[in-house]
């Protein structure tokens, strides 16, 4: 039987919360110098989750920088009400669904022919197959057909590895919902990956 | 058969999302029924698929970290959208952004050199936090040339793409992903110039080599020296030499080289020939600091004074009376950042073929300036423009043979041995040519010139 996925690997960086909780106070106090080593301390976690959703080195700069320049305009209101790292997850998918919905993304990555060069020859990406960037661009594209909401939920589960606890929380969703949204998300790719006869290359 | 358990379990159990009575149930069935053992592989498939973690070494450098989110604080953030402009639909506004980019890449290389410079204490110096990241798409609508402290340069041919991909005190990385590009790299400035194409990686050093995007495969060409291509599939290197013409396929097949084909190597030294120093005008250095002048890009904190930017416009725009008239009233009424005019009045003179004025310019230049670099490129400039502009070749002469004893690593040292060599073969020195050429030979033994050189002149003694 296959083993689940662990989850709240992507909580575990090395970011000790006491830490993280003085960094947050002075940033929302306004120190700079706190705002910068928050981020960076949670880079590795914004990296991690935009680079599963998009695959693309250059497209996962662009989605940081975009991250970083949330963060910054909105760490003043930040309550606390969730942890930091809650907080940056939904930023991160959400900055990166709206880029990646804005470039069309996943179309290109399904069809790749029109994916830019730049994408598909980075030597970063050699141990990423063209067939499995086409096969995650298809059900991308499924996923896209959801509401933002719902996307949001997928994305916050299978990229940013949030518990379902988590998502309901965040959402204010029931369990029972979540699961439920991510359950009929999972059916949609199937259907489509059999309809498209891509299954089998899975 | 309709089965106790529905789909909605499967998938659940698949996420982890099942426990107690509900998991055992479900993981019992799966045991038994192949319908939902199939379901469930295929949950499986799908859930691998979404979960593949984001592939090794995909993770953006820590300067790239730092460097973004410093200039994000600071309020400096390269807008996302502008980042990432495709310039595949030539729109105005997407142009007049291109060409923005390539300023800002521009100033990013001249940025860099600095940084390179300041760091000569080792790479350590150039990876501290806050060294300036340069991961900018260049572009080109036509040809477009880009120097690195011009010195270096890289010329884009028309719907090319480029980009700054990395850069440490030691190499810095171009990556082609589209078009073709020309790259002079004189040496003493980078060590390495690496461009990426496809799987393969160029490593060069003080060489003239081109690269060029073809459909799926890539030809690497070598019209001075030697450049290492390295397999990024296989890491294997490979020396090409210049003259040698590597084919290498996108997706199959080993590296291969075998002789440029004649007609290449002409377009490509008619090409290298425009990427020339004789269009270089030399970069200007304060006394002391000899690359102290990149630090704010090309001394305009140092030729403020005279108006740089407003005798640069002038230039741009092919304004050279003007130019000229604005250095010389400054070099009447002040006494600072002398060599920086003359030079600038120089490079103007040669505009209009002044040709005389501009060498006494030089000239000038050469006796205000205290960088040796900026020197050494003054000399190799006005020997050119005696060799072939004005036919002084004894002066000419006493300027090569002076630059080839004064600096014996210089940049310039292949050009000014052909000058040399071309030089006494028109004085029909052929004896004292065939020594040019062999200790041009010996100092450059890459160098496809010297085979060349030493068939000219055989020809020309047999005649």
């Amino acid at each position: 039987m296959r083993k689940p996925f662990s989850r709240g690997k992507v909580l575990s960086l090395g970011v000790d919360s006491s830490v993280t909780d003085d960094l947050v106070l002075r940033s929302r106090q306004g120190d700079k110098q706190a705002l910068g080593d928050l981020i960076i301390s949670f880079a590795g976690m914004i990296q991690a989750v935009s680079g599963r959703m998009s695959r693309d080195r250059q497209l996962q700069e662009d989605i940081f920088q975009e991250v970083v320049l949330r963060v910054i305009r909105s760490i003043k209101d930040f309550k606390g009400a969730c942890k930091f790292s809650t907080w940056l997850y939904r930023i991160t998918v959400n900055v990166t669904l709206t880029l990646l919905s804005r470039e069309g993304w996943y179309k290109k990555m399904a069809g790749l022919d029109e994916i830019p060069e730049h994408c598909m020859q980075d030597n970063c990406h050699t141990e990423e197959s063209v067939e499995r960037k086409r096969l995650l661009g298809h059900a991308m594209m499924v996923v896209e057909t959801l509401s933002m909401e719902n996307r949001e939920i997928f994305s916050l589960f299978y990229f940013a590895d949030a518990s379902v606890d988590e998502i309901a929380g965040q959402t204010g969703k029931s369990k029972n919902a979540v699961k439920a949204i991510l359950f009929k998300a999972r059916r949609a790719i199937a259907k489509d990956m059999r309809k498209k006869g891509l299954m089998a290359r899975i | 058969m309709i089965c106790p358990i529905n789909k909605r379990r499967i998938y659940l159990l698949c996420d982890g999302l099942l426990d107690g009575k509900e998991k055992a149930e479900t993981e019992a069935h799966l045991k038994t029924c192949l319908r939902c053992g199939a379901v469930f592989a295929e949950a499986s498939r799908i859930l691998a698929l979404l979960k593949r973690p984001s592939p090794s070494g995909a993770e953006i450098p820590r300067t790239t970290v730092e460097s973004i989110v410093s200039r994000a604080i600071a309020g400096n953030a390269v807008p996302t959208a502008a980042r990432h402009l495709q310039f595949t639909f030539p729109s105005h506004a997407r142009w007049a952004t291109a060409a923005g980019f390539v300023l800002l890449f521009i100033s990013g290389l001249f940025l860099f050199t600095s940084s390179r410079n300041k760091g000569n204490a080792g790479p350590a110096a150039a990876h501290s936090p806050g060294n300036p990241s340069a991961a900018l798409i260049a572009t080109s609508v036509n040809d477009t040339t880009i120097w690195f402290n011009r010195m270096c340069a890289l010329r884009a041919e028309k719907n090319s793409m480029v980009s700054l991909l990395q850069q440490s005190a030691r190499v810095v990385y171009f990556r082609l992903s589209q078009g073709s590009i020309l790259v002079a790299a004189h040496k003493g400035l980078y060590d390495t110039i690496a461009v990426q194409c496809a799987a393969v990686t160029v490593f060069a050093t003080g060489t003239h080599f081109s690269v060029e995007r073809a459909g799926a495969d890539v030809r690497v060409g070598v019209a001075e020296g030697t450049v290492r291509l390295v397999d990024a599939r296989t890491n294997e290197p490979m020396i090409l030499s210049c003259g040698e013409l590597s084919v290498v396929h996108d997706a199959v097949g080993p590296l291969e080289k075998g002789p440029m084909p004649l007609s290449l190597r002409k377009r490509l030294a008619s090409n290298f020939e425009t990427l020339s120093p004789a269009d270089f005008s030399p970069s200007l250095a304060s006394a002391g600091d000899p690359y102290s002048h990149r630090k704010s890009g090309l001394g305009e904190h140092r030729a403020e004074n005279y108006g740089f930017q407003h005798v640069r416009s002038h230039i741009r725009r092919g304004e050279y009376d003007s130019a000229i008239v604005d250095i010389v009233n400054y070099l009447a009424r002040d006494t600072t950042d002398r060599d920086i005019a003359y030079c600038d009045l120089a490079l103007c003179y040669g505009k209009i073929e002044r040709w005389e004025s501009a060498v006494e310019a030089y000239g000038k230049a050469a006796a205000s300036t205290n960088d040796s670099l900026v020197a050494e490129a003054i000399l190799h400039r006005t020997n050119s423009i005696l060799f072939s502009k004005l036919a002084r070749s004894a002066e000419a002469e006493k300027g090569i043979r002076e630059y080839l004893a004064k600096y014996p690593l210089g940049a310039w040292r292949e050009r000014e041995y052909g000058m040399l060599v071309r030089i006494q073969m028109a004085q029909n020195r052929s004896a004292e040519a065939r020594q040019t050429v062999d200790r041009y030979g010996e100092e450059f033994p890459a160098s496809c010139s010297v085979e060349e050189m030493r068939l000219e002149i055989a020809g020309r003694s047999s005649r």
